[in-house]
């Protein structure tokens, strides 16, 4: 097997997962779309390394957390791809569910952001978290607690004024 | 009212699902283009492209120290040499090179044809073109007897001369190719093997098949290779022979840089999270030291900034950017200098550093680590030894250059939107726009 096929097989295994992961951080599907392509272009930029890595697919979850947080960076990876290559299909419209949720994830703190998403979009268990983060389960525990009392406490406020918009 | 919380995850992960995705080619090819990005326009110029985002606003951090003419407002072209090459409508992709007063283009044209021609770098005179079937054209380079042209999955070499085909061959697109005078190595990406091959016949002229290789790199004559057990090996490229064989002071990270006659590279132990090591080792001797420990800052790139001293950029817990810069025999700390946010490549000419990114500022750093001067949201390129060259990034806009010297601003005239890097000498810009290739002169 060539290291393209099997960069191939690794993209095609892990790269659902991704999306799921990227979208959770940024709430914008654009933004996941270009997030993901960039971090298997890193990825592929350094495959024979990356492959012998014990965990490839949690290094790519770090590349989307940087560029995640790292708004400029972000731009810039964007403009050259609307420059260099043609755009992806537009991902179609998000449930209002989802576009309440996005509204409010954007108001917790990066780390619970990041919680949230690898435990109820990836099925990460608290210790796989706390291993990937290099926190203790406790912190993780807290975090995911906070973050959905978090997620709780801005929904409510957030639910009540597109309500109130509908009503107009 | 919003439905239960858990539910709303859900369907966050069901939207997520429904993303579409490019793909894995397109992944690969992003790759590429960034290793090339990052490797540089043409090594033959002796320029490194730092590309730091849009627009094209000019200034000076030191008002009080203003020796700067400003540039003459103007809005004209710049003087064009030659006509423009058609290339039938927004070219898919381009890569283009300089050898010996010629510009090698290659182009694919949105119907997927790849043209090559070489023009005259003086008159813009089209000297030869071709026209193939191909794929992505991911590299040009202008070898002293061939011009080489990798796309998706093959390599081909053309006389320079003429454009005829010399030899033509598949590689896997994750392979390194690394070309001499008379011979081309090959490091297989699925193997690790590393074969060399005369560079016109294809005849093989030496091979290693039990070392493991990770990396091949080019120093003057020679091979340094760096094997997946983590030695370096130096070899006589177009013979083979192994002229030391070393086990550097730590084990190999990613990046390397090779500069007077030693090879430095970074170390990460597992993943990015770790601390870094630089570790030069004297390819002639062999001797192997850290020469810098530093963490838990992340490593981005380093260059070397004047005889024996070396300039890195990296970035702290709060992803704050700075230039360190090291005296590589002594390892004691020359001087150190914040970094634009997001800079995200480093470029030394002689004692000055060019550090940028895309979308951030551009800052040029004297030799005693001092800004010296700004630019935000340009591209910069060196310009022989003492000047930089602007050109807006991606929109049309002025190309100005700056006297390193005398601090003078000149703008030179307005460049179209581009659509893919350009090249440059001291006196010739090329550069890929909408809907052909284009060579303005840049000395008026």
């Amino acid at each position: 097997m060539t290291a393209t096929d099997d960069f191939d097989d690794f993209y095609r295994d892990t790269s659902r997962r991704l999306a799921r992961y990227a979208y959770g951080l940024t709430g914008d599907a654009a933004e996941a779309q270009d997030l993901v392509q960039e971090a298997y272009a890193r990825a592929w930029q350094r495959w024979r390394r990356l492959a012998g890595y014990e965990n490839p697919e949690a290094w790519l979850r770090l590349v989307v957390s940087r560029l995640a947080a790292d708004r400029w960076r972000h731009l810039g990876v964007r403009r050259n791809r609307l420059t260099n290559a043609p755009a992806p299909p537009p991902a179609p419209p998000p449930s209002e569910d989802t576009v309440l949720l996005v509204k409010a994830m954007q108001t917790l703190p990066a780390v619970h952001r990041q919680a949230l998403a690898l435990y109820y979009l990836l099925d990460r268990s608290v210790a796989d978290i706390a291993a990937e983060t290099g926190a203790s389960t406790g912190t993780v525990k807290s975090w995911l607690s906070r973050g959905r009392a978090g997620l709780a406490a801005a929904i409510g406020p957030i639910s009540q004024k597109e309500e109130s918009h509908d009503a107009r | 009212m919003p439905a239960d919380l858990d539910d709303m995850l859900a369907q966050l992960g069901r939207d997520a699902d429904s993303i579409p995705l490019a793909g894995a080619p397109h992944a690969r090819q992003r790759g590429r283009q960034r290793t090339h990005r990052q490797a540089g326009v043409s090594a033959a110029l002796a320029v490194c492209l730092v590309a730091v985002g849009v627009g094209v606003a000019l200034y000076r951090p030191h008002r009080e120290t203003d020796r700067t003419v400003s540039p003459t407002p103007s809005s004209r072209a710049l003087t064009e040499v030659g006509s423009p090459v058609n290339t039938g409508g927004p070219a898919s992709s381009v890569a283009q090179a300089v050898r010996d007063g010629k510009l090698f283009s290659a182009w694919v044209t949105p119907g997927g044809e790849m043209y090559l021609n070489a023009a005259d770098l003086h008159t813009g005179a089209v000297l030869w073109d071709i026209a193939e079937r191909a794929g992505a054209v991911t590299d040009v380079r202008a070898l002293p007897g061939a011009v080489m042209v990798r796309v998706e999955r093959s390599v081909a070499f053309y006389d320079p001369a003429n454009g005829d085909t010399i030899r033509r061959f598949q590689v896997d697109d994750a392979d390194e190719l690394v070309p001499y005078d008379n011979v081309l190595v090959r490091l297989s990406a699925s193997n690790g093997q590393v074969v060399a091959r005369d560079l016109r016949t294809g005849r093989p002229a030496w091979s290693d098949t039990s070392h493991p290789t990770a990396r091949v790199l080019s120093d003057g004559d020679r091979l340094i290779q760096v094997t997946k057990a983590g030695q370096i090996l130096v070899r006589n490229a177009a013979a083979g022979t192994v002229l030391r064989t070393i086990t550097p002071a730590k084990p190999p990270g990613s990046q390397f840089l090779i500069a007077g006659g030693r090879l430095f590279h970074e170390t990460i132990p597992c993943c990015d999270t770790a601390a870094y090591r630089i570790v030069a080792t004297d390819l002639t001797t062999g001797k192997s030291d850290v020469i810098l420990s530093a963490g838990p800052e992340r490593f981005i790139g380093m260059d070397a900034c004047g005889t024996n001293r070396l300039c890195i950029l990296d970035a702290g817990p709060q992803n704050t950017r700075r230039v360190t810069a090291l005296d590589v025999v002594s390892r004691r700390q020359l001087w150190r200098s914040p970094a634009p946010d997001s800079s995200a490549g480093i470029s030394a000419n002689g004692e000055n550093v060019l550090v940028g990114g895309p979308g951030t500022t551009a800052v040029l750093l004297a030799p005693d680590g001092s800004s010296s001067f700004r630019t935000p949201d340009a591209s910069v390129s060196w310009l022989g030894d003492d000047k930089l060259l602007m050109t807006p990034a991606l929109a049309a806009g002025p190309v100005t250059t700056y006297g390193i010297a005398d601090r003078r601003l000149t703008r030179l005239g307005d460049l179209p939107r581009r659509i893919g890097p350009c090249v440059n000498t001291a006196d010739r810009l090329a550069c890929p726009t909408e809907d052909s290739l284009r060579l303005w002169s840049l000395t008026g």
